[in-house]
């Protein structure tokens, strides 16, 4: 008894000293916040900004903040006007849909800014990203036995006509079910003066049954651009061949092995009629108000002759 | 005796507890004299700090953030706690005590130096992450 309240009070002792070093590293208040900021324009021109937010937990290390509330900013003469806001989900994104005509300033930039302002679990913290609009397109000379990509990237200039880009950096990819795959191991191309850059694309990409494949030009986290991407079908891929037959001799072949049939609808039949049997049984048993006992007296005069 | 036993083990079982639910409390990171003297020989010039960046985006980024705080995507699934290397205990280090710790990391950090065996590149580097001071 004695070493038992030793025990206990030992036992009390360590799990109070364990909680209360937990609790003084809990952060009392705002945890303090990062916010990232990127700006995408998709290949149907539509324009995105996606803001990540992550926040420090009791450890000090920053994990994705959910439900973080997010205001969207674009400069419009030299003043801020909110365009959106959105709560963090549960990885600490939110993507923002922007308008299609960002207000641009002299030098045809446009700024957004990502901002958590009087959120009741986050520290204040923004983000800000200026912009220049680009545009790609792509185009692939199917005649060409060479399969050359091309890509040309222009952005606006003050006049509101088209420059090239130079020296933009462009990554090419293949556009599958869940995302995109890069074209090839080497898969960038640099634009020269004319804003147009070449990539050979490989011979040995699988398409769809018929060879088509959508082929993805990408400018990703550019200082100036941000990132901006565009797509092309063509039919150059390796079409895919669809076995009609790929288990032959299997149970659900139309024409299954009679030996395979008659085993396996032996051994469900069995395993069927041991639990039908047991309901079977069960059933009676229930139903049954004065089961039989062994020396065929009723169970409550056994009950009784036991005292 | 007996209680003399039984306060033993409830003396190793408190430390084993103590240890389970021990907090992320880095040990020091000691930094080789002939290492906390060494003085950068790369300039940080545009040239140098644009190269570190590029390394930095590549081997870096993931797990100390685009701007180092220290809130990059991998963070997550590490052990350790990157450190913000906006702030004075990191920027307070001298470029050689940097230069070393990238070069042999520790724990989650990897040996930069096993990727990057170019001295030149780790400068680099060094001069890309003074950026970060605020």
């Amino acid at each position: 008894m004695k070493n038992f309240k030793l025990l206990f009070t030992m036992l009390c002792l360590m799990l109070w000293g364990t909680s209360s070093a937990e609790e003084t590293t809990k952060e009392v208040g705002k945890r303090e916040t990062s916010i990232q900021l990127s700006f995408y324009k998709k290949a149907d021109q539509t324009k995105t900004a996606r803001v990540k937010v992550n926040a420090k937990n009791d450890k000090r290390k920053f994990m994705p903040a959910r439900n973080a509330h997010i205001n969207i900013y674009v400069i419009n003469n030299k003043t801020e006007q909110l365009v959106a806001t959105e709560l963090t989900g549960i990885d600490g994104k939110a993507v923002v849909e922007l308008p299609k005509n960002l207000p641009l300033d002299a030098d045809m930039k446009f700024t957004i800014i990502a901002k958590i302002e009087n959120d009741p679990a986050f520290e204040d913290a923004q983000e800000q990203g200026t912009y220049k609009e680009a545009n790609l397109s792509i185009s692939i000379n199917t005649a060409d036995t060479d399969r050359l990509v091309t890509v040309k990237a222009t952005e606006l200039d003050k006049d509101g006509k088209e420059k090239p880009i130079a020296k933009a950096t462009i990554n090419f990819y293949i556009q599958r079910l869940f995302g995109t795959m890069p074209a090839a191991e080497d898969r960038t191309a640099t634009t020269d003066d004319k804003g147009e850059g070449t990539f050979i694309l490989p011979r040995d990409i699988k398409g769809d049954t018929l060879g088509n494949i959508i082929v993805v030009a990408k400018i990703e986290d550019n200082d100036i651009y941000g990132n901006v991407d565009s797509k092309v079908d063509a039919k150059l891929g390796i079409a895919l061949l669809v076995d009609k037959n790929p288990f032959p001799r299997a149970l659900w072949e139309p024409r299954a092995p009679a030996p395979l049939v008659i085993t396996i609808s032996v051994i469900f039949s069995c395993v069927w009629l041991v639990y039908i049997s047991l309901f079977y049984t069960i059933i009676k048993i229930s139903r049954d108000k004065n089961p039989p006992t062994p020396t065929g007296k009723p169970p409550y005069e056994l009950a009784y002759e036991d005292h | 005796m007996k209680s003399g036993l039984l306060l033993t083990i409830c003396i190793i079982v408190a430390g084993l507890i103590g240890m389970a639910f021990q907090t992320d409390q880095s040990k020091p990171w000691v930094v080789p004299d002939k290492y906390l003297k060494m003085t950068n020989p790369v300039k940080a010039t545009p040239a140098s700090i644009a190269a570190g960046k590029s390394l930095f985006v590549k081997q870096c980024q993931d797990c100390h953030g685009k701007k180092g705080l220290g809130d990059g995507t991998k963070v997550p699934e590490l052990k350790s706690t990157p450190p913000d290397m906006t702030k004075a205990a990191f920027q307070g280090q001298t470029d050689g005590a940097i230069f070393y710790k990238l070069s042999e990391g520790r724990n989650d950090m990897p040996k930069a130096k096993k990727d990057l065996p170019d001295d030149e590149d780790r400068w680099n580097l060094v001069n890309f992450v003074r950026t970060f001071k605020k």
